[in-house]
């Protein structure tokens, strides 16, 4: 399993590159207006409208910084309609690391209300805990995300 | 050993390290710099400087713009000239394009489609005249500039090598752009015209080396040679261009060396 990892904060993150559809520079976004926290705009991407969370804001409630590493992720979002995706502006997105699945310890807390992370993986110098998209955003967000249809 | 200031920037690899005097303890276990997370986590420390405006605005420009539709078939096709005809091969055909090297004659071959036998680093292939085969009665019309080459074409191990007056460079052509060619196009030799497409391009010659003037692609031409603008003729091509059928092509190569 190839890993993307990234910082929410100053701990290290990965996400699944299965989910992965592209990496891009943190380019300036379209705001809108009275969206969750943590949804922080939409992104032009080749020829549609994705909506894009900022992941320091939604868990930490500090936007990543303006730096060259910081990257909007963009992935599959399973839990939306078919097709749909949404961007992660995460901070130090500068690595990957292939592990094996059967590695990550489940850390056995459940957060009441999302997000949500999934297991930990000790790594090399600092332990990775897997992001999984469909745990990220809570009920109402996803709604208001994706009220309408979407273009498959 | 290295001091905490030096390692922090990573600017250790120019004093003990491999740029350095090598004295670095570390480097036993690495062997090289490039290998240490301390290099490693100065090069990622590049990235976090903020972007600049026109990296923004570069990256903004490039995910505005739609995808080519990946429907979108195309054929790589080297485009070359022969006399004044400008023509063209799959590049699935093409193996090099070299400097002329000088063709060897074969006794008792007299076919004039036959230059000889070429050396090329070593391997011995047959040099056809192209144009004699396209047409057995080329016409004495030369362009006035030209830079000749040899392009040597490969099919199953089999090779040959054909001298030709100039080499544009490849261009990708859409499928949607080829046409059947019509019966007055590639006279004297219609059956080996596979495909006609019309291509507009830019064909540079330095007009410096006389008549040995050479030709170049113009995204080749380095700015100080465009400086010297006397020595450059650029000129524009366009017009239809004869997509070689490579295997009818291939049967008249191997009846010619036969």
């Amino acid at each position: 399993m190839l890993l993307m990892l990234f910082n929410i904060g100053d701990d290290r993150f990965g996400i699944d590159a299965q989910d992965l559809l592209e990496v891009l520079p943190a380019v300036p976004l379209q705001t809108v207006h009275g969206m969750p926290a943590g949804v922080v705009g939409l992104l032009s991407w080749r020829a549609a409208l994705v909506p894009v969370i900022d992941l320091d804001l939604l868990t930490l409630g500090q936007p990543c910084p303006a730096r060259l590493s910081t990257r909007i992720l963009v992935v599959r979002y399973r839990p939306g309609p078919p097709g749909a995706r949404i961007g992660l502006r995460v901070q130090r997105a500068d690595d990957t690391a292939t592990v094996n699945p059967a590695d990550f310890l489940e850390t056995g807390l459940t957060p009441p209300a999302p997000p949500r992370f999934g297991g930990v993986l000790p790594h090399a110098h600092q332990p990775v805990q897997q992001v999984l998209p469909e745990q990220l955003l809570s009920e109402a967000v996803r709604a208001s995300l994706f009220s309408q249809t979407m273009p498959t | 050993m290295t001091t905490p200031d030096a390692t922090l920037d990573g600017s250790c690899r120019l004093h003990i390290g491999v740029w350095g005097d090598r004295s670095c303890a570390a480097l036993r276990e690495h062997t090289h710099c490039r290998n240490c997370p301390v290099y490693i986590d100065s090069g990622r420390r590049l990235l976090d400087r903020p972007p600049s405006a026109a990296q923004i605005e570069d990256w903004q420009q490039r995910l505005t713009a739609k995808d080519q539709p990946a429907d979108d078939a195309r054929t790589a096709v080297v485009v070359f000239r022969i006399g004044t005809e400008w023509l063209a091969l799959p590049t699935a055909l093409l193996r090099e394009v070299i400097d002329p090297v000088p063709a060897h004659r074969v006794p008792h071959r007299r076919d004039p489609r036959f230059a000889g036998l070429v050396n090329v680093r070593g391997e011995l292939m047959p040099c056809i005249e192209l144009g004699r085969v396209l047409n057995p009665a080329p016409s004495a019309a030369r362009a006035a500039q030209s830079w000749p080459r040899l392009l040597i074409i490969e099919r199953q191990g089999e090779a040959w090598a054909f001298r030709v007056d100039d080499v544009d460079g490849v261009h990708q052509i859409p499928h949607g752009d080829l046409r059947t060619p019509p019966v007055t196009v590639g006279q004297g030799a219609p059956s080996f015209a596979a495909q006609v497409f019309s291509l507009a391009f830019t064909f540079v010659s330095l007009a410096g080396g006389g008549a040995q003037g050479r030709a170049v692609q113009l995204d080749a031409v380095q700015p100080q040679l465009r400086a010297a603008a006397g020595a450059i003729k650029v000129q524009r091509v366009s017009g239809d261009i004869v997509l070689l059928d490579d295997e009818l092509l291939l049967l008249a190569l191997r009846e010619v060396c036969q």
